[in-house]
């Protein structure tokens, strides 16, 4: 694929994009709320779709086609766990925090712990968490984009430009109408996403296994588990934090405020999962089939797991690049302008305006200013080129599993106050930094397992012994409502 | 309550089966039988919760 092609190809996807972004400013009521929710007024498609796209990323492009080719099915499964997990927390979850934003108009998740937790420490603290664990989440989104123009232009398009393009892309459409425009180029990369991928799987088909079929065997020890990759050790180690995504990822939780009623609600969720479902099949599926396609030498070995897809990019003919590249492109931005928007959201509202309330116009400079500064973080640290796409989220999400029992405990029990919440942070944080640069799995348990573990344990015995905050009754009754 | 009870426990037997069916029953078969579980068992959830919250 030459230089030409890709440039023209981001070129439209940027313009188109733009478009999009602007067209949805004229919704926009230009209130601090509404800049970071939409004061919960999207339609199915556009609450679907923002949520498909925020959730599904880089990491499914690049990073779970080459997690499958390496490592075989077992990439599937992990990514399945997922997909049950938060279909499951949803059913529960997902009803309370839109009741609660309707009643109380919450604008951050961290908000709405301060509140049940009785304390603006616990919302602060939730916040410096989401800071420093989502960047090297966003970052992965980042390298993911940097890869696929490398690897489809054969080196031509190098890889810091193509990170920083990645970044302007995701501040400006943020900027422009905040939720709003979010939302509509989600919608916009949503369908491009699903489409390549469909589009993908097809021509890898069409180009290596016509006539013949694929053929599962082939791939050995890859198509079972457990393999030399997946003890269940491992498998255990990466589902939990993904299990416990949709509600320790503040960019996701927010998009549960978006929808303008509870059908609406109950619609994302399912259409949502349809999405998932099919997205992640076939995007396993392709890296399996061209895993298939180098036992039989019609591809080439790739031993960098996050070059396989930048390796096909680079083979495939020039349409099936520029879709790939765009939707690379597509996937990340969608989830970088998210998180970016979520945490810049929770600077202001739980940092800022909780501890100097009442300057409206400082309040979104800050969350603005926030932006700027996280977009830099990113940058950097995509830059360094710390590790691989996966192992990048995957962390991102451990470091935020600690929030899982203190989110899940609000809506079920009554005891619980700022200090079970915070210690609850502390403990979990410690021993997942701990035991990831130790690398020790104390009793055979990984490190995962031993945060849920102690983060839950402690959050049951202090929460025992502390009385939950004046007015929890009432808290818990709208949470809990039925929708 | 006694729905959302039933939900929660059948919910949870699936995750367990996710689990422990690919690493017990199906451990070591080559071919496409843990692609298809894995699979099939999501589409199997996926029609339920869309059954629960249509309820």
């Amino acid at each position: 694929m030459d230089q030409i092609s890709v440039y023209v190809s981001i070129l439209i996807y940027l313009g188109v994009g733009s478009a999009i972004a602007f067209f949805s400013k004229k919704y926009l009521k230009k209130d601090f709320k509404d800049f970071y929710t939409a004061s919960g007024r999207f339609g199915t498609l556009l609450a679907t779709l923002s949520y498909a796209a925020t959730t599904y990323s880089a990491f499914m492009f690049i990073g779970l086609v080459g997690l499958a080719y390496t490592t075989g099915v077992g990439a599937l499964g992990f990514e399945l766990v997922y997909f049950v997990g938060t279909l499951l927390l949803l059913y529960f979850i997902a009803p309370r925090y839109w009741n609660l934003h309707k009643r109380y108009g919450y604008v951050s998740p961290a908000e709405i712990l301060s509140a049940r937790y009785g304390g603006r420490e616990v919302g602060a603290a939730v916040t410096v968490l989401a800071l420093i664990s989502l960047i090297p989440y966003a970052s992965s989104q980042v390298i993911g984009v940097a890869m696929a123009a490398e690897g489809a232009s054969g080196g031509a398009i190098p890889y810091v430009p193509a990170v920083i393009i990645a970044i302007i892309v995701a501040l400006i459409w943020s900027l422009i109408a905040g939720m709003w425009s979010v939302g509509w180029t989600d919608v916009f990369q949503g369908l491009i996403m699903l489409f390549t991928g469909f589009l993908m799987v097809l021509w890898v088909y069409s180009w290596g296994y016509e006539g013949r079929g694929f053929d599962f065997t082939s791939l050995g020890s890859l198509s079972y588990v457990p393999n030399p990759y997946w003890s269940f050790s491992t498998f255990l180690n990466m589902t939990i934090p993904w299990f416990f995504f949709a509600v320790t990822n503040p960019q996701v939780v927010q998009r549960l405020f978006s929808p303008k009623d509870s059908k609406t609600l109950k619609s994302m969720i399912i259409w949502f999962g349809a999405y998932g479902l099919l997205f992640t099949v076939l995007v396993t599926l392709l890296g399996l089939m061209l895993r298939g396609l180098t036992v039989n030498g019609l591809f080439p070995l790739v031993s960098y797991r996050d070059s396989v897809t930048p390796t096909l990019l680079g083979m495939a003919p020039l349409w099936i690049g520029v879709f790939g590249i765009v939707a690379v492109l597509a996937a990340s931005v969608s989830t970088i302008d998210g998180i970016l928007l979520t945490l810049s959201s929770m600077a202001a509202r739980d940092i800022y305006e909780s501890y100097r309330p009442g300057s409206t116009r400082l309040k979104l400079l800050v969350g603005r200013a926030t932006l700027g500064v996280l977009a830099l973080a990113c940058t950097a640290f995509a830059l360094a080129r710390p590790g691989f796409i996966v192992d990048l989220a995957v962390l991102s999400s451990s470091l935020l599993l600690p929030q899982a029992p203190i989110v899940l405990g609000m809506f079920v029990w009554k005891r619980g106050g700022r200090a079970s919440a915070i210690l609850t942070l502390i403990s979990g944080f410690s021993v997942a930094i701990a035991l990831y640069f130790t690398k020790m799995t104390p009793l055979g348990l990984p490190m995962n397992a031993w945060t849920i573990i102690v983060s839950t344990v402690v959050y049951t015995l202090t929460a025992s012994f502390e009385r939950g905050p004046e007015g929890i009754e009432v808290f818990l009754g709208v949470g809990g409502e039925e929708v | 309550m006694i729905e959302k009870k039933l939900f929660l426990l059948l919910s949870v037997i699936v995750v367990l089966l996710m689990y422990f069916i690919p690493y017990g029953l199906l451990n070591g078969i080559e071919g496409p039988l843990t692609f298809i579980f894995w699979t099939g068992i999501s589409v199997a959830y996926l029609i339920f919760v869309a059954i629960s919250m249509r309820r």
